[in-house]
């Protein structure tokens, strides 16, 4: 990407208008704009292929691999072969992680009760009993594939495409080729549940990070402190009027310099400052819950006042859904349950399920549901072996790639629909397997993409969120 | 229409000028884009047994008919399949995503076959020879570079004015500002000899060395920490010296490549020279549990291999780890063979202390580091001792007035002293068992048993304004039974407690310090039994006293790190968590009680220190004649309440921390470096790129295709590819080398892909500038100085980058270098030349990494509160950003754009996000950079001028560097009587902006007479100055 370029892209609509074309061409409207910028995109094909069904993405990343088998795919048959091994014609090579490697993988029966739910009667867990009741507004997804069985590559993969860190993450790719809605706030916003206790998985910033497109689509991280945005808060002593003052006299000096140089990266960074200065409003405002009435509270559950809780990210989600950021990811950590299954796994429900019905349901009653993608999932799945004494409370279990389940809502997906089926043992994909890449071209799809059309030139290659290998968008589960 | 015309003036990447169809520059890249994926160097993939990579290839028969007849376009099978009518039959294919090849690209390729198809070597895979030079006594740089523009109709601008061309200079060579004494120095007609003198300066400096070695550090992708979950620290750092070392030495670089290629077998006496093989061990460590180690050390070898790509030959290679190379003459099995050099390392896969090999150092400069700490632990030693004997003084007269308080009324004795019980306001249980509140501070558990329970219960503490502690009391049964288990003893696995307003808007978590019990005993599970289980986040750990004869009632007591503030109508809650795994273990029934003393009053379990004195003053005991132990506490509570000891204490405490890992640093270190193992491993191809999946064996051999040296010596190591390397005939390295530095002084390399000089990346527009420099440098013994000093003496170095609206338009991102670049200098130089500017920088020369000022809470939430960032106190924090200590999971926040460190980087990234606008105006280092800037003009002598304009102009020199013009004056007299009336208005606000950092002593405060507004609104001008888009830039 060329400097020019980068350029382009931050410097907005109006000022490129302003600077580059003058009033001559201060009546081509949207679409002539929209084409000059795919142009500058050094030959990238950034407009929509096609109508967008989804406009907006509520990323709801479960970090550590929730377990499919406790939450979304019923087994009732491993109850009669509890403590059996697996057999191998099942296991069929499938490598384990060094936890659990050279011990007897035997079966632990799901420990969780499953019932209908909905008019659709999908299987849920009674530890869900929230999602439960969106069950008819949901499309699960009980056959996703990985090829990862250790976290950091494996979240690497789900939300970039690649298990090395460095390419551009699901979001970038949002934001790159639909740009900014509001431009105020950035459009790729990243929130993480701050837990009540220290947390395992370390959660990389290359997970939302920008790889070779430019900065300006890399995911602003909101912290769930005092200054949400790094650096954000003003210095002790300073105002607004007088950084306003500040920035009065900046734009003044570097305008001054301007005449000189006639750089038009100086007026880039002029526009920039007062972006900042904007943005230290527009960010409070959207973080400050306090204008939410108490109903709000109440719906997205006990923790929805905590500051930082999985439940407050939820209703940040629907605030910025509403201002038009364009990707909003949240990741909920310590799904990762080696060991404690029934305690730990039931406390991540306790944090998650309440909110993110909440959140989809809030989202139906303002009308936004129609035009926002909802997805939640995370980057595998779990073993039907147990790990450690199965019979115990301390039974756990370990990774698991080769089948999982993801659920999405809302824009475009057919609603009450169970996609793909596993094998009895909840090990292998019997029907209708998804790739995680074949869930990124289902995503771009709906976001008015052609994934093998939406491409970069990196290091002499095209460069695609799917990368080189075959990917399918998933129809079936579209309406 | 007019779209249409505008259009190409403003996006046209195209450069100027139109020459006669060449080979290489205009045929290959096309066939490369759009036949190579197929019909390429990569036999796996490769359609129709064609490819086109090669001339006697696409020449050859094939049945009669050839893909290329030379002279004979019709005759030609690629010409008619690129210009078939039959979307079936064109080529490229639909399926290849490639764009389809343009009309004036089809007539380029018409052209070349009707010449006869002539071929040529990919231009960077032939040897560089020296360019034939111009007639005339200028500078070959200049030379080669005007012929070139001339050809196509352009001229070299203008000499830059000296000063602005001296601060560029100096950016360039040293990464900091040029000082006023030396501009002055230099004055404004320098004479040839007086400028070449001001180049040897900057190069000969220690600054010239850590600028480089910032370069070296980003290629070497070094970083203090492992990389991955662990993130564990290491101690690598020492290389980082010997890098600062060898640029410091201008070392030659064949000697700095052997040396960090294999140190250890030509000198494996002499530490240095194994410390400089550290650079093949700076990459990340993975120590995720359950990682197969051999996986990671298979990762290891090929990043390495991917390093020797980027950083020396600027190859691509990493495209070869799965298939051959796709446009390169890399086969996989070449791959894998150069990887061989790397795949003997006595290593295991493991991250952290398994990490071996490891050089035991001791470095020489840790010293320093321990000096500088002792003096700032003596420093805050003293200023707590005057501290400490002024509160003393104040010490009876509110001792006396506690006294005489609670001598007096009853409310006054409940106010604040002792463990207070608070009411219950409400009381659950997560089961759903209900919970009574019998009595203020007591709660009882009446319902069927359950596995495990968490109460939650609503606390209200009258008289309290804030809490330091909690004590809980668990209470038996009639029978002497605690709870439901079987054998009627508790388990108490945590504790929690916050402040809240009651309409829960405001929560605020209290972290423990310590937590002491009158007893502990074992649980069934090992991990249980010390109190200390309750406050360790840990439901695996907890508390009992199973098994210990009781006295009384067990009771433990837990004080929190920083007081609790209780505003009149907040609440505090409490949640007790019973999540052992033995059932029923949760405790029946309880007393909570609040304090909220200061102190050791909630850190033991006799009475606290306001009881004790209540007590000794219901006896009747004088406030003179108070026992020595009880005074004691009294005046440790006392110290523990005034805000001004809170902070020095804490400063004390991170000194002592500082000294004792300066100490540390500078012991024995363990230092990743290469060593071979006993027995060579045998390297194979691993198939598809998967590291487990071996297919042909290989030896060490580097890729002959592109130049070998002869004859080849059997069992080849790692001193052989570093001598290939760096060959007199490699094509390669001194090119991409030479490269490397034309971008440091640049900011953009001849070649504008710097990792990658192979088909696909970009041929330059100065290739003979690029080969004279390539060929300099050899000849010269790898002297980087040398062609350092070569670039900066040419007239197209010192162009001024002031450019017309049409020059930028016909050459916006100034390719053909007919002015100087203009960039956004990077961060580590912004915050550098801050440091420089306002007097602040600590140049010392290496040592461990320091910990500058950085938001709160950024390690802390990375790592779920597993680490925590202590920012260093004292000058360290001002140290060059060198130094600074790089954590490969949260690279320091004050940097942008900055590499990654994750792999290697050569390539340099220049954005402008608003975010960036945030670090420069609100980074502490920043702030204080101004704060000093602005207390410098304000003490200023009145020699210096005493009045408002002459501050203002030493303010704007000293960060410009120049003179203010007039309109500049005015602007800065406006900004700051604006924020002079601003201050005036708050004079809070002027002492909050002029006060130091927390943990630091500032000159300021020392000054009682400091008018605040008016040193303040100065601060408010430097800041301005120091985001100034000239400050920020390099011109």
């Amino acid at each position: 990407m060329s400097d020019r370029t980068e350029l382009l892209a931050l410097l907005g609509r109006r000022a490129f208008l302003r600077r580059s074309c003058g009033m001559a061409l201060g009546g081509i409207g949207t679409l002539g704009l929209e084409r000059l910028l795919a142009l500058s995109g050094g030959g990238a094909d950034r407009r929509p292929h096609f109508a967008p069904r989804a406009k907006r993405v509520v990323f709801l990343t479960q970090s550590g691999g929730p377990s499919q088998l406790e939450l979304f795919d019923p087994k009732p048959g491993l109850q009669d072969r509890a403590g059996e091994e697996l057999p191998d014609s099942v296991r069929d090579g499938q490598r384990v992680t060094g936890m659990t490697k050279g011990k007897p993988q035997l079966v632990l029966p799901s420990r969780a009760k499953f019932r209908p739910r909905g008019r659709s009667g999908m299987e849920l867990s009674d530890w869900i009993p929230r999602i439960g009741g969106i069950a008819d507004e949901i499309c699960l997804v009980r056959s996703m594939v990985t090829d990862q069985i250790n976290h950091a590559p494996a979240m690497t993969r789900f939300l970039t495409g690649h298990q090395l860190p460095g390419r551009p993450s699901l979001g970038s790719w949002a934001s790159y080729g639909l740009g900014h809605i509001n431009d105020d706030l950035p459009s790729f916003v990243v929130l993480i549940t701050r837990m009540m206790r220290g947390s395992d998985q370390p959660l990389y910033d290359h997970y939302w990070g920008n790889g070779f497109l430019p900065a300006s689509h890399q995911g602003v991280r909101l912290r769930s402190s005092r200054d949400p945005v790094l650096y954000l808060e003003d210095p002790a002593g300073v105002s607004r009027r007088l950084r306003r003052a500040q920035l009065d006299g900046l734009g003044e000096l570097n305008r001054l310099h301007l005449v000189e140089t006639e750089d038009p990266e100086t007026e880039a960074r002029i526009e920039q400052y007062e972006l900042a200065f904007r943005m230290q409003a527009s960010v409070p405002e959207l973080t400050d819950l306090r204008d939410e009435p108490d109903e709000v509270f109440e719906l997205y559950g006990p923790d929805a006042r905590r500051a930082g809780s999985y439940a407050a990210n939820c209703i940040l989600a629907r605030r910025m859904v509403e201002r038009g950021v364009r990707f909003v990811q949240l990741f909920h950590p310590d799904w990762d349950h080696h060991s404690r299954l029934t305690s730990w796994c039931k406390m991540r429900c306790r944090d998650t399920d309440q909110p993110t019905a909440a959140l989809i349901r809030d989202l139906q009653r303002r009308g936004l549901l129609e035009d926002t993608l909802v997805v939640w999932g995370g980057e595998f799945g779990r073993s039907p072996a147990g790990q450690g004494d199965w019979q115990s409370l301390e039974a756990g279990r370990d990774h698991h790639p080769r089948c999982f389940s993801v659920f999405l809502a809302g824009a475009g997906i057919r609603p009450g629909m169970v996609h793909g089926r596993t094998d009895d043992y909840s090990f292998n994909v019997a029907q209708d397997p998804v790739d995680v890449r074949d869930l990124h071209a289902t995503i771009l799809h709906l976001l008015g993409f052609d994934h093998r059309r939406l491409s970069v030139r990196h290091r002499g290659l095209s460069m695609r969120l799917t990368g080189v290998e075959q990917a399918r968008v998933v129809a079936e589960i579209m309406t | 229409m007019l779209l249409a015309l505008s259009l190409p003036c403003l996006l046209s990447p195209q450069g100027p000028g139109v020459t006669p169809v060449d080979f290489d520059r205009d045929i290959r890249p096309l066939l490369a884009e759009r036949c190579f994926a197929c019909h390429g160097p990569d036999r796996a993939s490769r359609r129709a047994g064609l490819r086109l990579d090669v001339r006697e290839a696409a020449v050859a028969d094939r049945g009669g008919r050839a893909a290329v007849v030379a002279g004979d376009v019709g005759a030609s099978l690629l010409w008619q399949r690129i210009t078939s009518e039959d979307p079936d039959e064109r080529m490229p294919p639909g399926s290849a995503h490639a764009r389809p090849l343009a009309p004036d690209e089809l007539d380029r390729i018409k052209q070349w076959i009707e010449a006869g198809a002539p071929w040529a070597k990919h231009w960077a895979f032939s040897r560089p020879r020296r360019p034939e030079l111009p007639p005339g006594d200028r500078h070959p740089i200049d030379a080669l570079l005007g012929r070139t523009l001339e050809a196509s109709g352009l001229t070299m601008s203008p000499r830059a004015q000296t000063q602005m061309l001296a601060r560029r200079l100096s950016w360039d060579l040293t990464g900091l500002p040029p000082s006023l004494e030396q501009l002055a120095a230099l004055g404004d007609d320098p004479s040839e000899p007086a400028w070449h003198g001001f180049t040897e300066q900057l190069l000969a400096s220690p600054a010239h060395a850590e600028r480089m070695a910032m370069w070296w550090l980003d290629a070497a992708r070094y970083a203090d920490t492992d990389g991955f979950q662990q993130d564990a620290t290491r101690s690598n750092w020492p290389w980082r010296d010997w890098v600062v070392q060898a640029f410091a030495q201008n070392m030659p670089f064949d000697r700095f490549t052997e040396l960090q290629f294999a140190g250890d077998l030509l000198e494996p006496e002499d530490p240095e020279a194994v410390l400089a093989t550290c650079m093949h061990r700076n990459h990340m460590h993975n120590g995720e549990g359950g990682r197969d180690p051999e996986e990671s050390r298979v990762d290891y070898v090929r990043d390495r291999t991917n390093t020797v790509g980027s950083v020396w030959l600027g190859l691509t290679l990493e495209c070869a780890q799965c298939h051959d190379h796709k446009f390169d003459p890399i086969s996989q099995a070449d791959y894998y063979s150069l990887s061989a050099f790397f795949d003997s390392i006595d290593e295991t896969g493991q991250a952290g202390g398994g990490a071996k090999p490891f050089l035991v150092y001791r470095s020489p400069l840790a010293t320093e580091t321990v000096e500088l700490s002792t003096a700032e632990l003596e420093a805050a030693e003293s200023h707590s001792e005057e501290l400490r004997v002024r509160l003393l003084q104040r010490f009876e007269e509110y001792l006396r007035r506690r006294y005489d308080a609670l001598a007096g009324t009853r409310a006054e004795r409940a106010r604040g002293a002792g463990w207070q019980l608070p009411i219950v306001e409400s009381a659950t249980s997560s089961e759903g068992c209900a919970l009574a509140s019998p009595d203020p501070g007591h709660f009882a558990r009446s319902g069927p048993p359950r596995k495990q329970d968490e109460y939650r219960m609503r606390l209200v503490a009258e008289g309290l304004e804030c809490i330091t502690g909690l004590e809980l009391v668990v209470l038996p049964d009639p029978s002497g039974r605690f709870s439901d288990a079987e054998d009627g003893e508790f388990v108490l696995t945590g504790v929690k407690v916050s402040a809240r307003s009651r309409d829960q808007r405001d929560v605020r978590h209290g972290r423990w310090r310590g937590v002491v019990a009158t007893a502990s005993g074992e649980g069934v599970d090992k991990e249980v039994g010390s109190v200390r289980g309750a406050i360790d986040d840990d439901p695996r750990k907890g508390w009992t006293t199973r098994g210990v004869e009781l006295g009384e009632s067990p009771r433990a007591v837990f004080a929190l790190e920083e007081p609790l503030a209780l505003g009149s109508d907040d609440v505090v809650e409490v949640v007790l968590l019973f999540r052992s795994s033995v059932e029923g273990a949760y405790a029946r029934a309880g007393r909570l009680r609040l304090c909220g003393e200061r102190g050791d009053a909630a850190s033991r379990l006799e009475p606290t220190p306001q009881s004790q004195l209540a007590e000794a003053v219901a006896v009747g005991a004088s406030a003179e004649r108070l026992p020595d132990a009880l005074r004691a506490r009294l005046l440790e509570q006392f110290l523990d309440e005034q805000p001004s000891w809170r902070q020095a204490t804490h400063r004390l405490r991170r000194c002592r921390a500082q000294l004792d890992s300066a100490r540390k640093a500078a012991g024995e270190l363990q230092v990743t470096v290469l060593r071979e193992r006993a027995e060579r491993r045998t390297t194979r191809v691993l198939e598809r790129g998967l590291w487990d999946q071996h297919g042909e064996p290989v030896v060490p051999r580097t890729p002959a295709r592109l130049f070998s040296v002869e004859p080849a010596r059997a069992n080849a190591d790692r001193r052989d590819l570093a001598r290939w390397l760096v060959h007199g005939n490699n094509p390669l390295t001194a090119r991409v080398i030479a490269n490397q530095l034309w971008q440091l002084l640049f900011g953009r390399g001849l070649v504008r892909t710097p990792g990658d000089f192979g088909i696909q990346g970009e041929r330059p527009v100065h290739g003979d500038v690029l080969d004279w420099l390539s060929v300099e440098l050899v000849e010269c013994g790898w002297d980087l100085r040398h062609v350092l000093r070569e670039i900066v003496a040419s007239e197209a170095y010192r162009q001024s980058s002031r450019c017309s609206q049409a020059l930028r338009e016909r050459d916006p991102e100034n390719r053909w270098l007919a002015r100087g670049p203009r960039f956004r200098l990077p961060s580590w130089m912004i915050r550098d030349g801050a440091l420089a500017r306002s007097g602040l920088l600590d140049r010392r020369l290496g040592g461990p990494s320091v910990f500058p000022h950085q938001p709160e809470g950024v390690w802390e939430e990375m790592f779920m509160g597993r680490m925590r960032y202590q920012p260093t106190v004292g000058r360290g924090r001002h140290r060059r950003s060198l130094y600074a200590f790089w954590r490969r999971n949260v690279t320091p926040t004050f940097f942008f754009d900055s590499a990654d460190r994750r792999t290697c980087s050569v390539t340099r990234r220049i954005t402008n996000t608003p975010l960036q606008a945030l670090t420069v105006f609100n980074d502490r280092t920043f702030v204080e950079a101004a704060l000093a800037l602005a207390w410098d003009v304000y003490r200023g002598a009145p020699s210096e001028g005493g009045d408002r304009q002459a501050r203002l102009d030493r303010l704007f020199r000293r960060v410009l560097l120049r003179p203010a013009t007039d309109a500049e004056r005015r602007s800065l007299r406006s900004t700051y009587e604006r924020a002079l009336r601003i201050y005036r208005g708050d004079p809070e606000a002027a002492a909050a902006a002029i006060a130091p950092s927390p943990l630091e002593v500032s000159p300021v405060v020392a000054e009682e007479t400091v008018d605040g507004a008016k040193l303040a609104a100065y601060a408010a001008v430097a800041t301005v100055l120091l985001n100034l888009d000239e400050v920020l830039t390099r011109e």
